[in-house]
């Protein structure tokens, strides 16, 4: 695991993309910090981050597009794949390879803040707080990166999705109001997810039988959860979105709430994504 | 050492490799050729586990290690002939102190320091024949390690071969003959996925020239010759030779002994000069051809 770690890392200074992301990561805080901080004599650090949010948009696919196209279009996943190491081994390599370019960068960014420090008194608790967000978001980003990275074998096409994956958790929040919040509309909702969930169990097991089984019966469960007028569809749209989204967990860490369940989603959406990488990586031998 | 059992691999309804069995031994070279596309790396990608197979198995002892050289070399562009290698020590957790003379070798100590996209084929091909060795694998799986070799640097790399025989056992495929049955002990020859032969190379020629022939080179009025020669029963061919008043005859020999006296009384007898004698072998790639069409017969 180590040696594609050191592997992984060395090569995003190999190929310019390091020096790149680095470069353009330290230039944007530095830009915000002044207009917010020096120009408008704001103490509030933490603005800065969540601005900095938009910024996923442009690295995320710079840091993880390589990751597992590249071994596929240079072969060398003929390689990595036959040698004794196992492909979480790999992957996690590859992944900590991501998450360490981009501690990196957040850390250099620290120089901020503390440069602030000596001219007022900073809301310490809001900034921690907004780093930890932004880091455990970066975590989330990146797990989602590497993953559509396993699925394409061309760098440009995962970057391309990557970006699209990561716009869209951008939206899903302004998305998520315009939806009906009707109880018949919310049904509708949820029998489309129950049908996706469904075909993505069928896609990763093949076997018809089990799929129908679970399908029939999260039916049936909705169909009496809607004759019993359960209190579950009342702008059902809404407050799954709002579960799901990201970006609303992070407002909380912006508003210095530091919540466990916060923490606990974000790492658990990073095992799910990695979990489904190594997947499709194993997969493909078959 | 590698035992292939009922080996089958489906890529969606196209079938790869059909149904292989066959055992490599110990400290044993094979050499397994097969046109392009007849299912060659398949068959070595799934032995090494890049690939699993649709049904059957390969069964290999677990501890034994694999050295694997791909058809494509992997090969990283953008790092140094020295750092790709260190990785590779690093990922199969070998020895590093090693490596000088994996690189000599190779001959490749002279370009350590060079970025691997700069290399021409060849040298590439051998930074990726020299990643197999490291950990000092058993068995070694070489997919064309010829390829994009000059005939000198084939020359070398077979040799170097020959040398790791004694302590290695050697599964190398190729689609062209003459590299492989110098250095094979055995060749297996895949068409459309299947097993269309497994023979020494001795086997294999012995089988497929089933009556031996001759050539024979004579010098003398043409026409005559071709009046004279009527009285052998078994020609094949005759055709005007190469060289002046000359012409070439190809006699076959059906138990009859040895015909060689009989042509040189028939010369002798008809004033004609004998220039020429030898025997007409079938060479390897004539069985090649022969088998990978389909119409001979198994063996």
């Amino acid at each position: 695991m180590l040696a594609i770690f050191k592997k992984e890392f060395y090569s995003y200074f190999y190929n310019m993309s390091g020096y790149i992301f680095l470069a353009l990561f330290i230039f944007i805080a530095s830009v915000f910090f002044s207009l917010l901080n020096i120009f408008q004599g704001f103490p509030d650090f933490q603005y800065v981050i969540s601005d900095m949010t938009i910024l996923f948009l442009i690295i995320i696919p710079i840091l993880t597009m390589n990751l597992y196209a590249q071994e596929m279009k240079n072969k060398t996943d003929q390689l990595i794949f036959t040698v004794p190491v196992s492909i979480t081994k790999i992957t996690l390599g590859k992944y900590f390879a991501a998450v360490t370019l981009f501690s990196s960068a957040i850390v250099i960014t620290f120089l901020l803040p503390i440069t602030l420090s000596f001219f007022s008194s900073l809301p310490l608790a809001q900034i921690c707080g907004t780093y930890l967000g932004y880091f455990l978001l970066g975590l989330c980003f990146i797990s989602i990166g590497i993953f559509i990275s396993a699925l394409c074998e061309n760098q440009i096409a995962a970057a391309i999705s990557t970006f699209a994956a990561i716009f869209v958790c951008f939206m899903i929040d302004n998305l998520a109001t315009i939806f009906p919040t009707g109880k018949n509309s919310s049904a509708l909702f949820i029998f489309i997810l129950i049908s996706i969930l469904c075909g993505i169990i069928y896609t990763r097991i093949k076997n018809f039988i089990p799929v129908a089984i679970i399908f029939i019966v999260m039916t049936i469960l909705l169909i009496a959860a809607y004759f019993f007028n359960l209190p579950i569809f009342d702008s059902a749209v809404y407050k799954i979105s709002n579960f799901v989204s990201l970006l609303a967990r992070f407002n909380n860490f912006s508003a210095g709430i530091l919540n466990l369940s916060d923490i606990v989603y974000y790492l658990s959406f990073v095992s799910l994504f990695l979990f489904m990488t190594i997947n499709t990586i194993e997969k493909r031998k078959w | 050492m590698i035992e292939v059992k009922n080996l089958t691999k489906y890529y969606g309804k196209k079938i790869a490799v059909n149904n292989l069995n066959f055992i490599v031994n110990k400290n044993e070279i094979i050499g397994l050729l097969a046109p392009n596309g007849a299912g060659k790396s398949t068959t070595m990608n799934i032995i090494t586990g890049y690939i699993a197979p649709s049904s059957g198995n390969v069964i290999i002892d677990p501890q034994i290690k694999i050295g694997y050289l791909p058809e494509n070399p992997p090969l990283y562009p953008d790092m140094k002939v020295i750092e790709y290698l260190k990785f590779v020590s690093e990922l199969k957790c070998a020895d590093k102190n090693n490596l000088t003379d994996i690189m000599q070798k190779f001959k490749i100590d002279d370009v350590a320091d060079k970025l691997i996209k700069n290399l021409s084929k060849g040298y590439k091909q051998r930074v990726g024949f020299a990643q197999a060795l490291i950990g000092d694998p058993e068995i070694l799986i070489l997919d064309e390690p010829m390829s994009g070799l000059d005939p000198k640097q084939i020359t070398e790399i077979r040799d170097l071969i020959k040398s790791l025989k004694e302590n290695h056992t050697i599964l190398i495929s190729s689609h062209i003959l003459s590299e492989i049955d110098a250095i094979a002990d055995r060749i297996i020859i895949l068409n459309k996925g299947e097993i269309v032969a497994d023979a020494t190379t001795f086997e294999l020629s012995k089988n497929f020239s089933r009556t031996p022939k001759i050539i024979v080179r004579i010098r003398g009025p043409h026409e005559k010759i071709i009046e004279q020669v009527k009285i052998f029963a078994n020609i094949v061919e005759i055709k005007k030779g190469i060289e002046d008043f000359a012409t070439d005859l190809i006699l076959e020999n059906k138990n009859e002994g040895d015909i060689r006296e009989k042509i040189f009384q028939f010369a002798k007898e008809n004033d004609f000069i004998l220039l020429m004698m030898k025997p007409f072998d079938v060479t390897l790639e004539e069985i090649f051809l022969q088998v990978t069409e389909g119409d001979a017969q198994k063996c």
